[in-house]
C-alpha cells in the first residue's frame, strides 16, 4: 500500500504540530524554573533565561520539605500497588478460571467500583477513615484505593487467555491453585501486570483529594499536597520558584517512564486493553 | 541478691523521675499566610527562638494554607476530636469557633499578667475583635493588618502635567472617593485595546473585607456587631458598590476581578499605579518595587474608615490543662515588643504591640520605610471586621455575589439583595 | 468433592479484595445515603432526620442547578473531541514507525504528571500579566482574556486544560486497541480505491468500538470526578462558574461543614453514575463482562 507523498507529509505535520502544542507548556514551564525571579516579571516570550537559575532548586527545599513529601509519597504509592497485587491478583484468578456460585454478581460488585471512585463518595470515606482513626496516617493514604476493580478487571481479561491445557498439566502435576498461579499465570501475564502496575503508581503518584481531606501535618504530607501548599504560601507571585517545585514534583514520574519506555510502551501495546 | 533489687529499684525510679522530668509538652500550632511572601520561615525562626527560650515546650508549626484553608482545617480538627493547641484564624471566624464551643477565655490569663493595665500594652483596634457574647475574651491580636492604599510616586510624576491641569497634586495620592476617580482615570494609559497601565487595582478574592472598608468610608457596615443582623443592602453600601462597578466597568481604570495574591505583582510589575492592599503585603514591596512608592489612608467619602483585618490566636478546648498555659507562654512570646516589631518589620502587618514602636531597631527601620506606619495610624479610624456564626458560608454568599456585580453580571442592586438574602439564611441556619 | 474445596478456594481469593470493597465503597455509599435524609450541619451538630428536605432545599437552589450544568458541560464538551483526537492521533502514530516513541510520549507526558503540577503550570499559562497566552494575544495585538479571572472564561480554561491532561492517556489506548486490527483490511480498501479518510471511517472506526467504550466509560468517569484542578485554579469561581459537582460537595462538606448537604449532593452524583453505568452496561453489557471469550 503505498502513501502518496504529499499525504505523508501531511500526516508527519498534523503530528508534529499536534506533538509541539503538547510539549510547549512544559518547556515554557522549565524555561521559567531556571529563570531569576526578576526576569520572570518582564513580559516576555523568551524561552531561554538570561541567567540559568540552577539555585532555584535548591532554594525551594528552604521553604518546604519537598524531599520529606517525595519520601511520603513513595511509601503510599509502592504500599497501594503491594497491597494491590495481593488482592487483585487472587480475586482476578477466580473470576477467570474458578467456577462458584455468585460469581456473576460478585464479579459486578468490583466492575462497579470503577464507576464509582474515591472522588464521588469522598464524604462517607472521610467518616469512616476519622472512625477508625486513621486520619493524619499514611495507612489512611493507602487503604482505601487497594480494592481496584480496574485491576481486577483488567488482570481477570489476561487471566482467561491462558490455555486450559497449562491448568490440566499443571493440575496432573499436583500443583494446587496458588501454585499455578505463581508459576504460570503470573509469569504469562506479565505485560499486564507490568501494565497495570505502572498506571497504578502514575495514578496515585498523582492523588491529591483525598490526601488533602485526610492530612494536614508534614509528617505525612505528600509532593501534590506539598506543591499546592507551597503556592498559596508564595501566593502565585515567585513563578520561578513555583515552576521550579513543579518542576521537582514532576521529574521522578517522568523519568520513571522515560526510563522504562521501552517496557511501558511494549507491554501497554500488546496486554490487550481493547474492550 | 538484695543489692540486685536495690539497683533495679534505684533504675526504675530514676528512669520514670527522668521520663517525667522531661516530658515535653507538645504544642500543634495551625497558622494561615494570607499575604505575599515568605512568611513561613519567618515564623519558624520565631518558634525556634521560642523553643531556645523554654526547652520544656515542643511547638510543631503547621502552616495550613491560606486564611480559608487554615479556617477549615482547623474546623475539620476540633470536629474530629482532635483540635489543634493554639491556632491563628481570621478574625472574622470567632463566632464559629464559639458556637463549636471549642475555645478556652482568656481572661484568666489576662489577669494573671495585670489585667486591664496589660491589655493596655496593645492597640485597642485590634482586641475589637477578640470578644464573645459573653463579654469574655477569647483571642489574642498577632497578625494584624488595614487595608491601605499603596501608589507609585514615580508614576504619579510622570503624569504631573496631566494631573495638574485637572487640578490635583502629583505629589499626594487621592484623599476622597471622588478624587480617587479622577486620579485613576489620568493615571490610566491606553494604547490601541491594551491597557498598558491601570490607574488602580482592586483586587478579587478578599473582596468583602475591601467592601466593608467602602461600607464604613461611607458610615455603614455589612453586619451588626452583634453578628446577626444584616445590613448588607443600605444606600450608603449601595453607592459604594456602583462606585466600585464604575470603575471597573464603565471607566475601566481598574481591571476586573485580579486574583488577591498576584495583585502585589502587578504592582510591583508596574502595571498599575494605585493598589489596594493588606499592608500585610509591604514586606514584599518593599524588598522587590524598585520605584518610588507610597502608602495612604484609604480615600473617604463620610470619614476615612476601614475593618481591621488579620488574624488572633485562640487556645482551644480539648487539651492538657499544661499545654493551655505552654500555649499562652507562646501566645505571649510572640506578641513582645521584640517579637512583633520583628513579625512586622518581616511582613507589613501592623506590631500588636504598641511598645514595639518605641524600640530602636523599629525606629531605625521606620526612617528608612515611613510607609509601614500608615496602617498603624489609620487605626485611629478603624473598626473590629464583621464577624457571624457560619462565616465561610457568608463570605461565599458575598463573594459571589460581589463577583457578579464587579464582572457586570447582576446589577449592583441584585448583587445586594442576593447576597443580603443569603448571608440572613446563613446566620439563621436554613 | 472437589468441587467443593474448588469454591471454598475461591471465596477465599475473593474476601481480601471484597472486604476493602465493602468498607471503602459499598458501606459508604450506605452510610452517605442515609444521611442524605439528614440534617447535619454547624449549627446542628447531631444528625436528625428530615426525609427529603434536604433534596428539596437543593431542588430550589440555583447554585445547585448552576453546578450540574457546568458538570455536565465540562463532560459533554471535554469527551468528544478528546476521543475524536486521540483516535486520529492514535491512527496516525499507529502509520509512522519512525519517532513513534517520540511522539507518544509527547501527547501522553500529560498524562503522567500530577493534576496538581498540571494545575500550577496551567495557572501560570493563564495568569493575566505574565502567562504565556495573554503575552502572545497581546503581542498579536488582541485584548488580554480574563481566562481564570473571568466568568465566561473559566469553565473553558479548565476544560482545556483537562484536554491537554488528558488527550494522550486515550490515545495510547486507542493505539493498544489498533494493534488488533489486521493490515490486510486496509490494503484490501486501497486495493479498492479508498483513500485514508474513507479507510479509517469504513474499517478503523467500527473496529476500534470496543476500545471506543471503554475509552468513552473512562472518560465520562474522569470528567465527572475532577476536582484537583477546580481547588487549585479557580476554587469554583469567580462566582461558582467554573464550580462541579464534586468541587461542590467539597464546599458543602469541609467549607461550610454542612455534612447534609454534601451528603445529599453524594447521593444524586451516585445515582447519577450508576444510571450511567446501567445504560452503557444495558446496551454494551454482554460485551463487557464475556468481552474476554
Amino acid at each position: 500500500m503505498e502513501e502518496k507523498k504529499y499525504e505523508v507529509v501531511l500526516k508527519i505535520f498534523m503530528l508534529q504540530i499536534g506533538a509541539v502544542l503538547m510539549i510547549l507548556p512544559f518547556v515554557w514551564l522549565i524555561s521559567t524554573a531556571l529563570k531569576s525571579p526578576s526576569e520572570v516579571f518582564t513580559q516576555s516570550l523568551s524561552l531561554i533565561p538570561e541567567k540559568f537559575m540552577w539555585t532555584n532548586f535548591v532554594d525551594i527545599m528552604d521553604q518546604a520539605p519537598f524531599w520529606l513529601y517525595m519520601g511520603n509519597t513513595i511509601i503510599v504509592c509502592v504500599g497501594i500497588l503491594v497491597i494491590q497485587l495481593l488482592l487483585v491478583i487472587p480475586a482476578a484468578y477466580a473470576f477467570a478460571r474458578l467456577d462458584f456460585p455468585g460469581k456473576d454478581v460478585l464479579f459486578l460488585l468490583f466492575v462497579i467500583q470503577i464507576m464509582l471512585p474515591l472522588e464521588s463518595i469522598i464524604i462517607p470515606n472521610y467518616l469512616i477513615t476519622k472512625k477508625l482513626g486513621l486520619l493524619n496516617t499514611r495507612t489512611g493514604l493507602i487503604l482505601p484505593f487497594v480494592a481496584s476493580g480496574f485491576g481486577t478487571f483488567m488482570l481477570r481479561q489476561t487471566f482467561k487467555q491462558i490455555p486450559a491445557s497449562l491448568e490440566d498439566a499443571a493440575l496432573m502435576d499436583g500443583a494446587g491453585h496458588i501454585r499455578f498461579i505463581w508459576h504460570v499465570i503470573i509469569p504469562l501475564s506479565r505485560p499486564t501486570i507490568v501494565t497495570f502496575s505502572m498506571i497504578s503508581i502514575a495514578t496515585h503518584w498523582n492523588d491529591y483529594f483525598w490526601p488533602l481531606i485526610i492530612t494536614d501535618v508534614d509528617r505525612v504530607r505528600t509532593l501534590t499536597i506539598g506543591l499546592g501548599m507551597f503556592v498559596q504560601q508564595e501566593s502565585g507571585s515567585d513563578w520561578s520558584l513555583l515552576m521550579a517545585a513543579t518542576l521537582f514534583v514532576c521529574s521522578p514520574i517522568i523519568a520513571f517512564f522515560l526510563a522504562t519506555q521501552r517496557t511501558f510502551i511494549k507491554n501497554f501495546l500488546t496486554s490487550g486493553i481493547k474492550g | 541478691m538484695k543489692r540486685n533489687v536495690m539497683m533495679t529499684v534505684a533504675l526504675l525510679i530514676f528512669f520514670s523521675l527522668a521520663s517525667t522530668a522531661s516530658a515535653k509538652v507538645n504544642l500543634k500550632f495551625f497558622y494561615p499566610v494570607g499575604v505575599a511572601g515568605p512568611l513561613v520561615k519567618v515564623i519558624n525562626g520565631m518558634v525556634a527562638e521560642f523553643e531556645k527560650e523554654n526547652p520544656g515546650i515542643d511547638v510543631e508549626p503547621v502552616y495550613a494554607g491560606n486564611y480559608n484553608q487554615t479556617m477549615q482545617k482547623v474546623q475539620t480538627a476540633v470536629l474530629g476530636g482532635n483540635p489543634p493547641d493554639i491556632a491563628v484564624v481570621e478574625i472574622s471566624e470567632l463566632f464559629s469557633l464559639l458556637a463549636m464551643d471549642a475555645l478556652i477565655p482568656l481572661d484568666e490569663y489576662i489577669e494573671q499578667e495585670g489585667g486591664e493595665k496589660f491589655l493596655a500594652d496593645f492597640y485597642p483596634g485590634f482586641l475589637g475583635n477578640a470578644y464573645g457574647r459573653d463579654g469574655k475574651i477569647y483571642g489574642f491580636p498577632f497578625q494584624r493588618s488595614t487595608p491601605i492604599l499603596y501608589w507609585n510616586k514615580d508614576m504619579f510624576a510622570a503624569a504631573g502635567d496631566k494631573l495638574k491641569a485637572a487640578g490635583l497634586d502629583p505629589n499626594r495620592p487621592p484623599d476622597n472617593w471622588d478624587e480617587l476617580v479622577e486620579y485613576a482615570k489620568i493615571l490610566t494609559i491606553r494604547e490601541g485595546n491594551q491597557t498598558k497601565q491601570y490607574g488602580l487595582i482592586i483586587p478579587g478574592g478578599w473582596n468583602d473585607w475591601i467592601f466593608e472598608a467602602f461600607s464604613r468610608q461611607n458610615g455603614s457596615q455589612l453586619i451588626k456587631e452583634d453578628g446577626l443582623t444584616v445590613t448588607f443592602n443600605s444606600p450608603e453600601n449601595l453607592e459604594a458598590l456602583r462606585l466600585w462597578v464604575n470603575l471597573m466597568q464603565e471607566l475601566k481604570v481598574c481591571p476586573v476581578l485580579r486574583p488577591w495574591n498576584i495583585t502585589p505583582d502587578d504592582f510591583i510589575g508596574g502595571v498599575t499605579a494605585m493598589m489596594y492592599y493588606s499592608t500585610g503585603g509591604m514586606a514584599k514591596i518593599r524588598k522587590t518595587a524598585e520605584f518610588n512608592w507610597g502608602a495612604a489612608f484609604q480615600p473617604k467619602r463620610k470619614n476615612y474608615g476601614t475593618p481591621v483585618g488579620g488574624g488572633d490566636f485562640h487556645i482551644f478546648k480539648g487539651i492538657p490543662k499544661e499545654n493551655q498555659d505552654a500555649a499562652w507562654k507562646f501566645a505571649k512570646f510572640m506578641t513582645t515588643p521584640e517579637m512583633a516589631g520583628h513579625w512586622s518589620i518581616e511582613s507589613g502587618y501592623v506590631a500588636v504591640n504598641k511598645a514595639a514602636y518605641d524600640r530602636a531597631d523599629m525606629k531605625a527601620f521606620l526612617e528608612k520605610f515611613p510607609q509601614m506606619t500608615v496602617a498603624r495610624d489609620q487605626l485611629d479610624y478603624a473598626y473590629p471586621k464583621m464577624m457571624a456564626v457560619n462565616y465561610q458560608l457568608i463570605r461565599n454568599a458575598m463573594t459571589t455575589n460581589l463577583d457578579a456585580a464587579l464582572e457586570g453580571k447582576k446589577t449592583p442592586e441584585e448583587a445586594l439583595a442576593d447576597a443580603h438574602k443569603l448571608m440572613e439564611e446563613a446566620i439563621k441556619g436554613q | 468433592m472437589r468441587e467443593k474445596l474448588e469454591q471454598y478456594q475461591a471465596y477465599l481469593f475473593l474476601i481480601p479484595g471484597l472486604f476493602f470493597l465493602l468498607l471503602f465503597t459499598y458501606l459508604p455509599i450506605l452510610w452517605s445515603t442515609w444521611l442524605s435524609f439528614n440534617r447535619w450541619n454547624l449549627l446542628s451538630p447531631k444528625p436528625k432526620f428530615v426525609g427529603m428536605e434536604n433534596f428539596v432545599n437543593l431542588w430550589h437552589h440555583d447554585v445547585f442547578w448552576l453546578v450540574m450544568k457546568n458538570s455536565f458541560i465540562f463532560v459533554t464538551v471535554s469527551i468528544f473531541p478528546t476521543m475524536f483526537l486521540a483516535l486520529v492521533f492514535a491512527i496516525l502514530i499507529d502509520e509512522r514507525m519512525k519517532g513513534r516513541v517520540y511522539y507518544i510520549y509527547s501527547f501522553f507526558y500529560p498524562t503522567l504528571i500530577p493534576m496538581a503540577a498540571a494545575a500550577m503550570l496551567w495557572v501560570y499559562i493563564y495568569s493575566p500579566n505574565l502567562g504565556i497566552l495573554n503575552v502572545l494575544l497581546a503581542e498579536l495585538g488582541f485584548p488580554k482574556l480574563g481566562w481564570l479571572g473571568s466568568s465566561d472564561t473559566s469553565l473553558w480554561a479548565l476544560i482545556i486544560m483537562t484536554f491537554w491532561k488528558n488527550l494522550g492517556f486515550f490515545m495510547l489506548i486507542y493505539l493498544s486497541g489498533l494493534q488488533n486490527v489486521s493490515r490486510e483490511l486496509y490494503e484490501a480498501a486501497y486495493m479498492d480505491g479508498a483513500g485514508w479518510w474513507k479507510r479509517h471511517v469504513a474499517i478503523t472506526f467500527p473496529l476500534v468500538g470496543p476500545t471506543s467504550l471503554f475509552v468513552l466509560v473512562t472518560a465520562i468517569i474522569l470528567t465527572f470526578r475532577v476536582f484537583d484542578q477546580i481547588h487549585l485554579m479557580t476554587e469554583g469561581g469567580p462566582g461558582n462558574s467554573s464550580n462541579v459537582i464534586v468541587y461542590y460537595i467539597y464546599e458543602n462538606g469541609f467549607k461550610f461543614f454542612d455534612w447534609g448537604k454534601a451528603t445529599s449532593l453524594t447521593t444524586i452524583l451516585v445515582l447519577i453514575l450508576l444510571t450511567l453505568t446501567l445504560i452503557i452496561f444495558g446496551i454494551f453489557g454482554k460485551r463487557i463482562t464475556y468481552s474476554a471469550d
